[in-house]
């Protein structure tokens, strides 16, 4: 079935785009750059799986709450790699 | 899923050891936490999805911030920065070994009663007017149980609220973070009466969403830009509230159904919904009173 | 898809098992708690996935509220990282 095979491709890309989240997390020589990895790639990563599945998704609402779902671990993840940013290099304020 | 499974395991039982083993409190509270994240994962597998839910929402939210907020007190307190290491992490290593080995050889042991249990929770569940067995369980056939539970929360509160609360500095405004939490919290507080009222009919039920609202609340709280979110929460009715309302229409059944803890037929679920609805007021303002909030 | 979901649910548990390493050995706290975001959102694909594989809706709403609430614990971090700043009185 053609959308069987498109969910595949997807989670292959999804598979991708985790694994090299978490590699750069592990081979990134600072926080900093592990950040980057993090935020960027296995929030990919997520996007691609979230797409899969929705492709596969029983009914229309089970679709939404897929993307609600994505959506909302796309913005706390960009959130959080702000704040641990912030801690690892203190913010001075304006003269 | 076998594969899975077991990778699964050996990652928790890793994160376990790390957590005794952690060298701060800091550190160790980090890594429970993600344990704590884990072993919803490890729940869902083993089929216990209430209680996956309920870890996920706890730990995850509140207990996670709890156990952070907790350790740093420790670490500025004087006895946390006398203690020149950290203690030694075989005594509980080896308590931890050999709990283990007593429930192992426990599980070996026990008869499955599954059988019986759920068949006869099955066979009633059309008369509890409830479509959700552990709901139905929780709040019909088991509902005196429930109550006592709810006062024995009640009782930590208080006493909770007896030892000094720490004081701390008001979280700073954060413009970026508070732009993102004054969309999260109006879709957590959403989300929690979403899980209130799924409790009835499939996962849910008045813990889990008690306890995504007061991490919602505590949001707020951390964005800074809302100092007063818990304020309407640390009114003492708030917490009691959930107890009386339960305690009011049990003690009411014994005129409407027969039975002190009855329903009548036809009410069970609307009844059941509203006891749900004041729990989980008064369980998530028992979960903020646990965090306790004084600012200078 | 049945194969599919397992498959991809053996790669997130991996990524868990290999961020594991940052866990343990991150040289400073703020690495775990990157790692905690890894364990996070890796959570939230195997729920999703465990959801369509053995058709539990329910499995969806846990995710909601890893989702949700995974930016609470960097926060009670990352606070109390500012309170440190200015001096507080534990009573």
């Amino acid at each position: 079935m053609f959308l069987d095979a498109l969910s595949t491709l997807l989670f292959v890309l999804a598979t991708v785009f985790f694994c090299a989240g978490t590699i750069g997390l592990l081979r990134l020589p600072d926080t900093l750059c592990r950040i980057h990895a993090l935020t960027k790639a296995d929030n990919l990563g997520l996007g691609f799986a979230a797409l899969a599945l929705i492709i596969q998704a029983e009914s229309l609402a089970a679709a939404g709450q897929i993307i609600l779902i994505w959506l909302l671990a796309l913005v706390a993840s960009a959130t959080a790699g702000y704040r641990v940013a912030r801690r690892c290099v203190p913010v001075d304020p304006p003269p | 899923m076998n594969a899975v499974d077991a990778l699964l395991a050996l990652v928790l039982l890793a994160l376990a050891v790390a957590c005794l083993w952690a060298k701060t409190a800091r550190t160790g509270s980090l890594l429970f936490i993600t344990f704590g994240l884990l072993l919803a994962l490890a729940w869902v597998r083993l089929g216990a999805i209430d209680v996956a839910l309920a870890e996920a929402a706890i730990g995850a939210g509140i207990a996670g911030a709890l156990l952070l907020d907790a350790a740093r007190q420790f670490e500025h307190s004087p006895a946390g920065q006398n203690s020149a290491r950290a203690p030694s992490p075989w005594p509980p290593s080896l308590l931890m070994l050999f709990l283990a080995a007593v429930l192992l050889y426990a599980l070996s042991t026990i008869q499955p009663l599954a059988g019986d249990a759920t068949l006869a929770v099955s066979a009633a569940l059309e008369s509890s007017e409830i479509a959700h067995p552990v709901t139905a369980v929780l709040l019909v056939f088991r509902a005196y149980d429930t109550l006592l539970e709810i006062a024995v929360l009640l009782v930590a509160v208080l006493a909770a609220q007896a030892a000094p609360s720490a004081i701390r500095a008001s979280p700073k405004y954060d413009p970026a973070l508070a732009a993102v939490v004054g969309w999260m919290v109006p879709i957590a507080v959403l989300v929690a009466v979403y899980l209130l009222w799924a409790g009835s009919s499939r996962t849910g039920g008045a813990f889990q969403a008690a306890a995504v609202l007061a991490g919602a609340i505590l949001l707020a709280r951390f964005s800074g830009q809302w100092p007063d979110a818990d304020r309407l929460w640390q009114h003492a009715g708030v917490r009691v509230f959930g107890l009386v309302t339960f305690i009011v229409v049990g003690l009411s059944g014994a005129f409407t159904a027969g039975a002190v803890l009855g329903y009548p037929a036809g009410w069970t679920g609307g009844l059941v919904l509203g006891i749900e609805a004041a729990l989980m007021l008064s369980i998530a303002a028992s979960l903020l009173a646990l965090f306790g909030w004084k600012e200078r | 898809m049945n194969t599919v979901y397992t498959l991809f649910a053996l790669v997130l548990v991996v990524n868990l098992g290999v961020g594991l390493l940052r866990v343990l050995r991150g040289p400073s706290d703020a690495d775990r708690l990157l790692a905690g975001q890894l364990f996070a959102s890796t959570g939230v694909a195997l729920l999703l996935t465990l959801s369509a594989a053995g058709s539990l809706p329910s499995l969806r709403d846990i995710a909601l509220v890893f989702a949700l609430l995974g930016l609470l614990v960097v926060l009670a971090f990352v606070h109390e990282g500012d309170a440190i700043e200015g001096s507080d009185d534990v009573s």
